[in-house]
Parts: C-alpha cells; structure tokens; sequence
C-alpha cells in the first residue's frame, strides 16, 4: 500500500466535512470519550490527530475515517444514535489510545497488563472481555487494530464489520 | 540430612583394620571372652566406598579365627543377601530420598564383643544438566553464561574446561553457573568440552560442546538459543519461544566492554535496545540534540507495550561483526518522565527483564533505522513537516508529560545494528534446527550477508519482494492475507483461522487435536505461490511442561476469518517463531544490493 498524500486527501475530504458538522449539529452533545462517546468527539479526535476526515454511510452505521499525516488510518464506527461502537485502526504508528479508547483505555490498559504477567512472549494483543474486546498486531512501523465494545453493536450489526 | 564427602569410606579396596583389642579392652569385663584363648580380629574390605540407588557391594572379612555375622543399619534401609561366614552382598535401595550413610557391621562369632562396621554411602540418584545445551559456535573473546541444574543434591558442580590449554577461560564462576570466554585469538575452528560434574557424585556430569571460531570462515555467525540463562528474566514454559543471543557493546573506541546474554533477535523490529539497568559496567556517551538536551527515543510494540529511553553511542559487536559508533537504545529503568506522546500508545513500561522477556531487543528487520520505509523517513521531517512521536529531546532532569517529538536526523536514529557494520551488511541469515512440537530447548545460528560469503548464499531459497509496508500476501484458507510478514519476534503463528480459540490460554489456538494446514506465501508484485506447511497444537497441552522454551506448533488467532479488506487488521498471517524452525530465512535489508537484487525481501 502507497501512503497517499496529504494533498490528496485535503482534496476528497471536502465534502464530507460538512456533513460531519451537521450530525454534529443534530445532535449537540458534549464532547466526551471516544470509544463509548458520542459522534461530535469524532471531531476532537480528528483534531488532536490532525487528520483528515472521511464519513462513509454504511447500512446502519457511519464510518468516520480520519488520517493522520504520519500515515495512520483510524476508522470509529458511529450507531443511528450517534454512538461510537467500534475503532480501527492501520498505519506506520499506533493512534493515540487513550484518545480514541477514551474511558475503556482503564480497562485495556489493566488487561494488557494482566497479559504481560502471565505469558512472557512477545505476541498479538487479544482482550476478549464481555464488554470490550480490543485486537492488534504487527510489526515496527506496520501496526493495525480494533476495539469495540460488543454490547453496544447497533442491531444486525456484526464485530466483523469493526476492521 | 547431607554428608560431607570427606566423611565417607574412601577409595576402593581400601582394606579397613579394625583391632578388635580395642573393642575388647572397651568392654572388658563384659564376660565373654575368646574361645580358645587369644585376641579375635576382623578386616573388611568394601568393595565400594559409595552406592546409587538398587546397586549392590560385597563386603569381605579377613578372620583371625571363626566367623562372622552381618547385619546393617539403618535398619530396613536396604537389605544384606548372599550371607557367608566371611561376605555378604549389601543392596541399596531403590528410592532414595536423601543421601545416607549405611553401616555395615561384621560380629565375631568366636566373641560376639568383638565387632568391625563398615561405612557405605548412598547416594539419592543425580542429574546434571546444562543450559544453553550443545553444540554451540562461540566467536573468538565472545562471552557465553552457562547455567547447572542438579536434581537430587543441593551441593552443585564444580567445572571444567578441556582442552587444558587453549580452550579459552571460566570465571563467574559458582556451583551453579559460569560465564566461559573462548580465546581472544582463535586461529582455527577449536572444539571445546565445558563439563560440570556433581559435587556429590563424580559419576554425574553434563557436557557442552562448544566450538570456538576466529578469523576466516564463521566470523560471521553468532549463535541462537531458546534457553534463558540470566537472572530475572520470566520463568520459561509459558511460550517464550525467543531466540536470544549475546550482544557485546563497548565505549566507542575502547576496549571497555560488556557483553549482555539474552538479547531477543527481532526481525520484526530495527535497533538494538538494551535495558539500562543491564548495563551495569559501562557509561556510554548519549545523543544530544547540541543544546545541551539529550535525544531520548520511543517505540511501541505489537503487544501493547512500548520502550523509552536515551539514545547512546556505542561499538555493538556480535557474530564476530561490529557496529562501529552505533546509536542504540537504553530502555530507561524509570517509570516517570515520560512524555505521554510515547506512553500514549503502549500502556506497558516494559523497563525490566520480567516485563521485556529479554535483556534487550536486536531488531535485525528489513530497515536500516526504526523510522524508515519504503525510502522514506518519518522522523527527519521530511514528511510534510509532521514527525513521528519517537524522538524527543529531554534536559539530564526527564522529560516532561507533554513534551512533544522533535526531528532527528537518519544518522542520529536508532540503527539496524547489521546495516552499519563494516561488512556482511545487507541482511541477516536465521537457521533454527527442526523441531517437533515443544523442547526445552531449540538453538540455531543467525548469519550476517546475504550472498557475501561462502556460508550465506541464497542457493535456491525463493525470494519475496514486498509492498510498500513491508508486507507479502498469504494465502490461507480461501483468505487473501495482504498485510502478511515474518517476524522472529513472535512468539507463535498469528492468523485469522476458525480453530478453536483457549479459554485458560487465551489468545492462543487450542485445537482438539493437531492440526496440519498449509498456506502459500507470494510477492505482492510478482505473485508466485508458494507452499509452506505448518502446524497447530492445542497451547493448552504445550505449556504443561514448565521447563520447556520452544514450540514449534504454538499459534493464535488474529483478526476475523474473511473480512480481509484493503490491509485491515483482518488481513494478517503473522508469521512469527515457529517458522522458523528447520528452515534457513533470508532478511534483506531496504536499500541494501544483494545477489538476487535490492532489499527489502524475504527468502527462504
């Protein structure tokens, strides 16, 4: 995969910067966590990532696909309600975690560690918890990963489609 | 109960006089007296001053006059058979739990006053062993730590090193450890023979076999093991699966030198990193950024984890090559000053043996420094103005919370310690013997050049270009897996697959029973399948035994079963150690010439 350019992607994001800003507008909420928040704290997300946006509209969920101009792609999966359920993420660098985890990095931070404790080798993250699930892998400069949280899954809706 | 050596009856047909006029003058009076008129005396000889468990000795009597009767203690320890007026068969034990020591006892039966005992030992069954075992390559003044388990004595192993002359030297030297160094000048390939014999039993040995290489053929081989020999490094069993090696790194132009065992060989990463608190005889000089602040460098890895510390200068030596004036990281022992654009993204400080699971990381991967790909550098501001959160410039008093990344040039960043040596430079060789299912132990050797010498040529192994990220395509199961690598790094094979996942070891693969898959590997750019096979144990069984260090059949899953798109997470075969085993696996480094073209690539 070819990085693509910051110019390029100024120039697509365009359009649907407008459209972030009329969900925002509808629903009006505080800026608060990320995963687990509401869709307007795509926008702080977005921000502080300094990245360029990208909402695409899936049957019943939004995609908001940020990139960072380090080359990393973070994708939050908003709900009708204006719920983000699930993030990716894929690139050169992790994201910011406890940015788009917002209150659920607590409880991936203390699994990660409960992981270390117990198996010594270097491998995958795998949390599978009822009510978080978070996955990633790679190499250096290759990283990619999940997070949902599985209660929260809009109706129809499968994990798989959190990637 | 433990016995002295020197207590024991030695020696073998040592005949034991016993003057039976001493007993007799100690019990004077006692009323017996010898038949016939005259002193009674006894000799034994034993034929054994020590036993094992089920041997047996005979015991011989020299009488003066008349006979002899037997008996032992402790009773019920062991058993007397074959009985005559002058011998008897004494018969350890089967089970013996302690060492103990048996006295054999031959009456007088002219005057039962007049008695001769005879001492044997016996001994619980010992067992030596050693880590790393054998055969190993050790490079001419190189270092290796060599660890005694004992099983069945608590006294340890004295050591031994032949040829007597020539072989290099020990030091360190405890009952249960030694650091052996070969010779500083070695003209020809020199076999050497490390052996640790039980101090309480001399019949109990380990060997190593070492072969000590210098100049010409093998300078550039260093040697792999599974086995984990220093001190606080998490208890094996539980899937380390690494292979580690021993880094020498010294003060830049010096001689003053530390060699530092059990340093992960990463092909998934770039840089050499070694804890600070390991480094414990040498002040490197560090990286400032020429105001006085010192460049400290951050990395986040696969598993959640990340390392910060200070960039130092050093010469990195290993496999008989060196890295002259190389930065490399030391993983700072402290918790605090750290930025959190590093912590950020880990959540693990992984600052300690236990946490690291090595001593250190040697990312010996496709890039020459821990910023690079594909051609380009994401910290030396040449990407837009925008840098990646790995160098920062901290004052001698840490970094503060919310320091931000500043730029550092390619020649300040943490180098693929292979790129910058003076030769052998354009990738890394691993060779790690077969293995079936888990060991204890795995070795093998890692080969610097690609094509440069008569020990690293890619003969007919096929050859995988890659993509922009550094991945190649695997295909498995009907899936198209286009973010694909190998990485030495991981612990196991790491895919999306409907296997069934553990429940106690969990993010691990626990099939009911084996599973024999296969999967095709191909370069994205000039898509030739290729087939390797592999298999998949239950994780479950494989760590049931807490002395093994190696697996050759450990996987886990990754990602969803297909749902791979456009490189997602789901897009992923991560093929980490168990690759490796019976195979030769080619690293080319990005930029660098080789015979079959321009890293970066994978062959084997």
């Amino acid at each position: 995969m070819k990085i693509r350019t910051q110019r390029e992607t100024c120039r697509t994001m365009l359009p649907f910067l407008a459209s972030v800003v009329l969900v925002t507008l509808a629903f009006s909420l505080p800026a608060s966590a990320e995963l687990g928040g509401f869709v307007d704290t795509v926008q702080v997300d977005q921000a502080k990532m300094k990245a360029t946006v990208k909402v695409t509209q899936a049957k019943s969920y939004a995609i908001h696909e940020m990139k960072a101009p380090t080359g990393t792609v973070v994708r939050e999966y908003v709900s009708p309600e204006g719920r983000v359920f699930g993030v990716a993420w894929q690139g050169p660098f992790l994201p910011d975690l406890p940015l788009i985890l917002g209150s659920y990095f607590q409880q991936y931070s203390t699994a990660v560690q409960a992981e270390h404790r117990t198996y010594a080798g270097h491998r995958p993250v795998d949390i599978q918890q009822p009510r978080l699930v978070v996955q990633g892998g790679g190499h250096m400069l290759g990283h990619f990963g999940r997070a949902f949280v599985p209660d929260m899954l809009p109706e129809g809706v499968s994990s798989d489609a959190i990637r | 109960m433990r016995f002295d050596k020197g207590m024991f009856v030695r020696g073998i047909s040592v005949v034991v006089l016993i003057a039976a006029v001493a007993f007799l003058a100690a019990c004077g009076g006692s009323g017996s007296s010898p038949i016939g008129g005259g002193n009674v005396t006894i000799g034994l000889t034993p034929s054994v001053s020590t036993l094992s468990p089920g041997q047996a000795t005979t015991v011989t009597a020299v009488v003066s006059r008349g006979g002899v009767n037997w008996s032992s203690s402790p009773a019920g320890f062991g058993a007397l058979s074959g009985q005559s007026s002058t011998s008897v068969t004494y018969t350890a034990p089967a089970a013996v739990p302690t060492p103990t020591l048996v006295t054999i006892t031959a009456t007088s039966t002219t005057n039962s006053a007049v008695v001769a005992p005879v001492q044997v030992a016996v001994q619980p069954a010992i067992t030596v062993s050693l880590s790393p075992v054998g055969p190993q390559t050790i490079n001419q003044g190189q270092q290796q730590s060599v660890n005694a388990t004992v099983v069945g004595d608590a006294t340890g192993v004295t050591w031994t090193l032949s040829p007597a002359s020539g072989a290099g030297s020990l030091s360190n030297v405890t009952t249960t450890s030694v650091t052996y160094t070969a010779p500083n000048l070695v003209t020809s390939n020199t076999p050497v023979t490390l052996t640790a014999t039980s101090k309480a039993n001399a019949g109990s040995t380990a060997v190593l076999e070492l072969t000590a290489v210098g100049s010409g053929a093998g300078t550039n081989v260093a040697a792999l093991t599974t086995a984990v020999t220093a001190a606080g490094l998490p208890t094996i069993g539980t899937g380390t699966n690494a292979f580690f090696t021993s880094v020498t790194i010294c003060v830049p132009a010096t001689t003053n030198c530390q060699t530092i065992d059990n340093v992960l060989v990463d092909t998934g990463s770039e840089g050499l990193r070694l804890l600070q608190s390991q480094v414990t005889s040498l002040v490197l000089p560090q990286l400032t950024d020429g105001v006085g602040d010192y460049l400290n460098n951050c990395i986040t890895f696969l598993d959640g984890s990340y390392l910060w510390g200070p960039v130092a200068l050093a010469d990195v030596k290993f496999g008989g090559e060196t890295a002259g004036n190389a930065p490399l990281q030391l993983i700072s022992s402290s918790n605090t000053g750290v930025p959190t654009a590093c912590s950020n993204g880990g959540t693990v400080n992984s600052n300690t043996p236990q946490l690291l699971g090595a001593n250190g990381i040697l990312g010996v991967g496709l890039e020459p420094t821990d910023c690079t790909l594909a051609g380009g550098n994401f910290c030396d501001g040449s990407q837009g103005g925008s840098v990646a959160n790995i160098y920062f410039a901290c004052p001698t008093s840490g970094c503060a919370t919310t320091d931000t990344a500043i730029i550092a040039s390619a020649g300040n960043q943490v180098v693929n310690p292979v790129v910058a040596f003076g030769a052998d430079n354009n990738g890394t060789v691993l060779k790690l013997g077969a293995l079936s299912g888990a060991a204890t132990v795995a070795d093998g050797s890692m080969i610097f050049g690609i094509g440069t010498q008569s020990n690293n040529g890619l003969g007919t192994a096929a050859v995988f270009g890659l993509d922009g990220n550094d991945n190649f395509i695997t295909l498995f199961s009907g899936q198209t897996l286009t973010a694909s690598f190998i990485d030495s790094g991981s612990n196991g094979l790491f895919f999306p697959s409907t296997i069934t996942a553990c429940t106690v070891s969990a993010g691990f693969y626990c099939p009911a029973t084996i599973q024999n898959l296969s999967a095709n590997n191909e370069d994205p750019n000039a898509p030739v399948p290729v087939l390797t096979n592999f298999s998949i144990d239950n994780a479950d069984s494989l760590f049931t035994n807490p002395n093994d260090s190696a697996y050759s059949t450990l996987g886990g899953p990754l990602g969803t079963v297909n749902t791979c798109s456009g490189n997602n997470g789901s897009c992923t075969f991560d093929w980490g150690a168990p690759f490796f085993y019976g195979k030769t696996v080619f690293t080319a480094i990005d930029g660098q010439t080789t015979p079959a073209g321009l890293g970066p690539f994978w062959a084997y």
